[in-house]
């Protein structure tokens, strides 16, 4: 169930909204988790039983350390910390990497002429990645003491399955959300905030990524011996533009709908096609992925302290794995070390610039930025190395025969969309959208708050209702 | 401040929660447009309850039952027609001028490794029929796509071009075979030539006008008893208004003016209509007439849709009729009996699913021995 769906829209959230708020206190975080497991349950089915198991495993091991604590006992607690991480990570790797490392092993073999290892392929269950970087977060910041076990489980079950954030982030660290799980105060001013931020990531999800992504889904389906540079080059730009109004939007609900429940979900995005550099991007990007793997494997490691060597070591560790984590795939591989090395490029020539009074032309290094991103998206977007390869021959062979076959989807209100979306770069640096309208009392925001409420909101849910026209094609045709 | 965003959130849930009441109650729920019922809830069992499948099924019936949701599909349609939005509707092709065109005439029909197969199987047919002294015919209607060329979108003229390249040579092989296949395409793209004003398909419909469908009638009297067919006779029946059938596919419900022809035959008659054969759905006409003015015997028509539009006129032509449509046409051993128990047989099949349609049927792999034994039982 995603949130631009109807079922989540026009009846799964009216719902949920209405019983929480007319529910007595103690009884809003059960509403709230057997929402969560509802509505995990409508999109993975059975797979609900292994967001189960996360729980239940994980909320043992903080019971036992919490009792291991109070009695002295640190070897116990150590040990049961570190089973807990490796028994998260080794189901994270079963279901996520199993499929990439067997077929990588037979590849390996074939050349080899060993014979190959017989494998049913095993499927990914939706949020997976998310909720197993929750549960590690809640054993580590127990560990380190950051926080304490929750005792109560459906306290904790909830901070793993809160569905706003469940399937795709922000990943939220324990001890961000600790207190509010336990207490918070809904006011009626932080549930019209929400709504605000939740209609302001509706609309930016549906019409903006939406529209790109038709252009992108087209230029990407286009067989690369019909791919003309024209079209290779406006299916790279309707990417660039739908990946970020896409996750971006959807961080932009999550965040409004946690607001209508009386939580404070971190930002996620700060319009990272505006960065100076890259070590900027990776501080306005992703930014609760970002922080989940700084703060518990890039500075566990030493971070940025020690010798050049050591520190382009933990660079490149780090940003392989945030490759690996999107994806099991060598092109997801390649990704992360191509964000590594410019990561490490810009460190070593200190072009690692974050403030934009200190860079002397601000709107060029946001232009080279955004260009280095987006040579970054082909190898991240297509399903092996040899086709991003052969996308990147279209863009660079410069054989201009016009759009081709991307033509029925450059129509004008797709053209403007991503105009718009693209233009965003140029925005001030500081200025973040999401915040903006839902909290400016400037007369602009009230005037873009207005336009949101009654055109562009009308305009989302006529593209969401309109888009489940199904016709039936008489069987004479 | 605070009342703009009460405002703000007021009309947001008042939006987001009327519809449910309204679809829980029963009190919306249109799928006409979609020429379907609409998708009924699943009944869930223990079994079932904790499979996707089942919260899919029911959100589907949800989507179905959204209110206003035809207003909105058409309000979407009509933007998509003129050329502001992308086109949603992917199973039409927005061509120019209001022209539009169903997908599926740009799919990759009639492989290479299909052609010599149905048309060997299908000469042989032709074989078999012909020494029983059965006629044997057939025609292949063109995709509109084929003959209105000037509406096409210029973005889908490399798949248009390979699906002309495909049917041409499924063309030239049935020529080849003998003179059996009435080629109707050429004398249609003479037509549309000679007067580019008069339209041989429906702008918005997947099917032709009677100036198309006149083709095909004219070739097929023509090749069964030469000099009977007679433009003078033909005169227009009735008109009704209709949601053709691209423009409900794109979305829209605009009924437009659909024209049905017959012919006034001097010299016939209509006879008591009979009832159709058990084995096969079908529809029977049965004429009398002088010496000459019908085509005699038994007759039998295999056809698709492109013959409703043609066969207010054609069926005057027969003294005894049947006509089966091509879907109804799958029971081999029905098929094969009918075809070797008539005088004539016609095979009608458009261009899109021409390959398909005799894979399924005549040219079946099993039939030639079905109908071996047919023609055999009968005694021909």
């Amino acid at each position: 169930m995603v949130f631009s769906s109807i079922t989540f829209l026009f009846f799964f959230l009216p719902l949920v909204v209405v019983l929480y708020h007319v529910a007595p206190r103690p009884a809003r975080n059960t509403i709230l988790l057997i929402a969560s497991l509802l509505f995990y349950l409508w999109g993975a089915g059975i797979f609900v039983l292994l967001l189960l198991g996360a729980i239940i495993t994980n909320y043992i091991v903080g019971y036992i350390v919490m009792v291991a604590h109070e009695r002295g006992n640190r070897l116990l607690a150590a040990l049961c910390i570190t089973i807990s991480i490796v028994t998260s990570l080794v189901i994270l790797g079963w279901f996520k990497y199993s499929n990439f490392f067997v077929d990588a092993v037979n590849q390996f073999g074939g050349y080899m002429g060993v014979a190959e290892v017989a494998w049913s392929h095993v499927i990914l269950p939706i949020g997976i990645s998310f909720y197993t970087f929750q549960s590690m977060s809640y054993v580590i910041d127990i560990s380190r003491g950051k926080a304490k076990p929750m005792r109560n489980p459906i306290d904790f079950a909830l901070y793993v399955s809160f569905f706003p954030q469940l399937i795709a982030g922000p990943i939220v660290r324990f001890h961000e959300i600790d207190s509010q799980i336990r207490k918070r105060s809904e006011r009626w001013d932080g549930f019209c905030e929400g709504t605000i931020r939740f209609t302001w990531g509706l609309v930016k999800k549906v019409v903006i990524a939406d529209a790109a992504g038709a252009v992108q889904v087209r230029a990407f389906e286009i067989p690369i011996d019909e791919l003309t540079t024209e079209a290779a080059w406006i299916g790279l730009f309707a990417f660039t533009v739908q990946l970020y109004f896409d996750f971006s939007g959807y961080s932009d609900m999550a965040i409004g709908l946690g607001r209508m429940f009386g939580f404070k979900l971190p930002e996620n995005f700060k319009r990272p096609y505006s960065s100076l550099s890259f070590t900027d991007f990776w501080r306005r990007w992703h930014i609760t992925l970002s922080t989940w793997f700084r703060d518990y494997l890039f500075f566990p490691m030493g971070g940025s302290k020690g010798s050049a060597a050591r520190v382009i070591f933990n660079l490149a560790v780090l940003f392989i794995l945030v490759g690996i984590w999107h994806g099991a795939g060598w092109t997801f591989l390649i990704w992360g070390a191509y964000n590594a090395v410019l990561m490490i490029w810009e460190r070593l020539t200190k072009r690692n610039f974050i403030d934009p009074n200190a860079v002397k032309n601000p709107v060029g290094r946001r232009i080279i930025t955004v260009f280095m991103l987006m040579m970054g998206w082909p190898i991240f977007m297509c399903p092996t190395v040899t086709d991003a390869l052969a996308y990147y021959g279209r863009l660079f062979d410069f054989e201009f025969h016009g759009t081709g076959a991307l033509g029925p989807w450059l129509a004008p209100e797709n053209i403007i969309l991503m105009i718009i979306g693209g233009l965003t770069v140029f925005l001030p640096h500081d200025f973040y959208g999401g915040p903006w309208i839902t909290s400016s009392s400037s007369r602009l925001a009230t005037i873009a708050r207005a336009f949101l409420l009654f055109v562009l909101l009308p305009w989302t849910l006529m593209l969401i209702i309109s888009g489940t026209f199904s016709p039936f094609i008489y069987f004479q045709f | 401040m605070k009342t703009e965003r009460l405002i703000f959130a007021l009309v947001f849930w008042i939006l987001i929660v009327i519809p449910a009441p309204l679809v829980l109650i029963g009190l919306s729920g249109d799928t006409s447009l979609e020429a379907r019922v609409l998708v009924p809830y699943p009944s869930p069992t223990w079994a079932t309850s904790y499979q996707q499948q089942t919260y899919q099924e029911v959100s589907v019936a949800l989507e179905d039952r959204m209110p206003f949701r035809t207003h909105l599909v058409g309000f979407r349609s009509n933007l998509a027609r003129k050329g502001l939005i992308p086109n949603p509707f992917d199973k039409v092709v927005i061509g120019q001028g209001d022209w539009l065109y169903v997908a599926t005439s740009f799919d990759s029909h009639c492989p290479d490794d299909e052609r010599s197969l149905i048309a060997s199987r299908l000469a042989t047919i032709a074989n078999m029929l012909e020494q029983n002294d059965i006629r044997f015919v057939v025609a292949m209607v063109p995709n509109k796509a084929s003959i209105h060329e000037e509406g096409l979108p210029a973005w889908i003229r490399s798949e248009h071009d390979s699906a002309q390249d495909r049917s041409e040579a499924m063309r030239m092989e049935l020529a080849s075979e003998g003179d059996w296949f009435i080629d109707i395409t050429p004398a249609m793209r003479a037509r549309h030539a000679a007067s580019p004003e008069e339209h041989l398909y429906y702008p918005t419909d997947t099917h032709w006008t009677w100036n198309g469908a006149e083709v095909l009638v004219e070739a097929v009297v023509q090749k069964l008893q030469p000099g009977l067919y007679d433009p003078d006779e033909i005169f227009l029946n009735r008109t009704i208004s209709a949601n053709l059938d691209l423009d409900r596919l794109s979305g829209s419900s605009v009924q437009r003016d659909l024209h049905y022809y017959s012919a006034r035959r001097p010299g016939t008659t209509d006879m008591v209509l009979e009832d159709p054969p058990d084995s096969i759905p079908a529809v029977v006409t049965r004429k009398h007439g002088d010496a000459g003015r019908l085509i005699s015997g038994d007759s039998l028509i295999i056809r698709d849709s492109f013959w409703d539009h043609a066969g207010s006129v054609g069926h005057e032509y027969f003294e005894h009729l049947v006509s089966v449509h091509a879907n109804d046409a799958r029971d081999l051993q029905a098929l094969a009996d009918a075809l070797a128990a008539a005088d004539t047989v016609i095979f009608e099949a458009g261009e899109r699913k021409f390959c398909e349609v005799m894979l399924a049927t005549i040219a079946d792999g099993a039939f030639q021995e079905l109908l071996g034994k047919a023609l055999e039982s009968r005694g021909r």
